[in-house]
């Protein structure tokens, strides 16, 4: 009973954030693929065109307040995660919102914090390919050593 | 276009062909190299758990509130990291140091927290070589202590360098590489302490 429910825990997480990632992908994709036709068609000149299809930043970071107000929203998911697993709730429903509070403050630091949201799309790209390879590793080791059958 | 796709907008530091600076690029890629190092080592932590044949047993050593304090603490670096980042792009120096600082405190906090964790543990019984448990839990969370030190001496070299007037407005990516560095290692925390010491809650 124990191995079906982090079997559970293990595919929910591998669902959550690989949808993450390549939500992340095409968003990112279909924003820089936008502005180089943009660029292409003579829409965006070439030096809007250095200072964002080129550019490793689009300039719209949040406001300190902002970076704060991530901060409080972070470490109520923190709380919430805490208070979950005293509760006397089933432990299925305790492993799955486990996994999906602690992929949303991943992407949340990742997104923002790390700047990825604003950022040149090749970044997030490199970063997402790591991180699916590292998800693919995790699902063939634990299948080798049994733990999802 | 070929101006624009091979135009360098980084710092002004130096031409690339992606318009990313190299440096910040080397970054990324580090971290996710660094993904497939914690992948794995989460991943064997997980493969070896409930396998030990004598205790310690993780519900017997972790103190879930105190690790929650600790995971609380690493989460409230990263706001005053990305604080240090925001400062030195305003060109507010004294605001830089004392984030930079603060960062660090918080960091050293945090490690100076798993010190006294592992301390308690060995006195429990849990040592490296004494059961599966606690190679793959001392394994795991050493290298992310030894990541987050890392870190710390990367954030008191910033401290410096800012006291000595060498840190100027126009060298904020050298803040933005250690912040992102540091986020980095926030973020597996976020996932150690889940599938780590939440699970056994």
């Amino acid at each position: 009973m124990d191995n079906a429910l982090l079997v559970g825990l293990i595919l929910l997480l591998i669902c959550v954030f690989l949808s993450v990632s390549f939500l992340s992908i095409g968003f990112s994709g279909l924003f820089y693929g936008r502005r180089k036709d943009a660029v292409l068609r003579g829409e965006v000149g070439v030096v809007e065109d250095a200072a964002t299809v080129a550019s490793h930043d689009d300039g719209h970071h949040p406001t300190s307040m902002q970076y704060i107000l991530i901060a409080l929203i972070l470490v109520i998911i923190t709380a919430i995660e805490v208070a979950v697993v005293y509760q006397g709730i089933p432990r299925a429903a305790i492993l799955l919102s486990l996994g999906v509070l602690a992929a949303a403050k991943f992407v949340v630091v990742v997104g923002y914090y790390m700047h990825l949201k604003f950022d040149h799309p090749l970044l997030t790209q490199m970063f997402v390919v790591g991180f699916v390879l590292a998800v693919v590793v995790f699902m063939l080791l634990m299948t080798l050593f049994r733990v999802l059958t | 276009m070929e101006h624009a796709a091979g135009h360098e907008v980084s710092d002004g530091a130096h031409e690339t062909t992606t318009g990313i600076d190299h440096r910040k690029m080397m970054m990324w890629l580090f971290l996710a190299s660094d993904c497939l190092f914690f992948g794995t080592l989460i991943t064997t932590y997980l493969v070896y758990r409930g396998q030990s044949l004598e205790g310690p047993f993780p519900k017997e050593v972790f103190d879930i509130p105190y690790t929650s304090v600790s995971a609380f603490v690493l989460l409230m670096s990263s706001l005053t990291m990305v604080l240090a980042l925001s400062a030195i792009q305003n060109g507010d120096h004294k605001r830089t140091r004392i984030w930079l600082l603060a960062t660090a405190l918080l960091g050293s906090i945090f490690v100076g927290g798993q010190y006294f964790e592992f301390t308690t543990f060995v006195y429990e019984g849990l040592t490296l070589p004494g059961n599966l448990f606690g190679t793959t839990l001392y394994t795991l969370t050493g290298f992310h202590g030894a990541h987050v030190t890392f870190g710390i001496i990367m954030l008191f070299s910033l401290f410096i360098a800012s006291l000595m007037g060498r840190l100027p407005q126009s060298s904020a990516l050298n803040v933005e590489l250690v912040g992102l560095y540091w986020h980095f290692v926030d973020i597996v925390w976020i996932v150690i302490f889940t599938a780590l010491y939440l699970i056994e809650a």
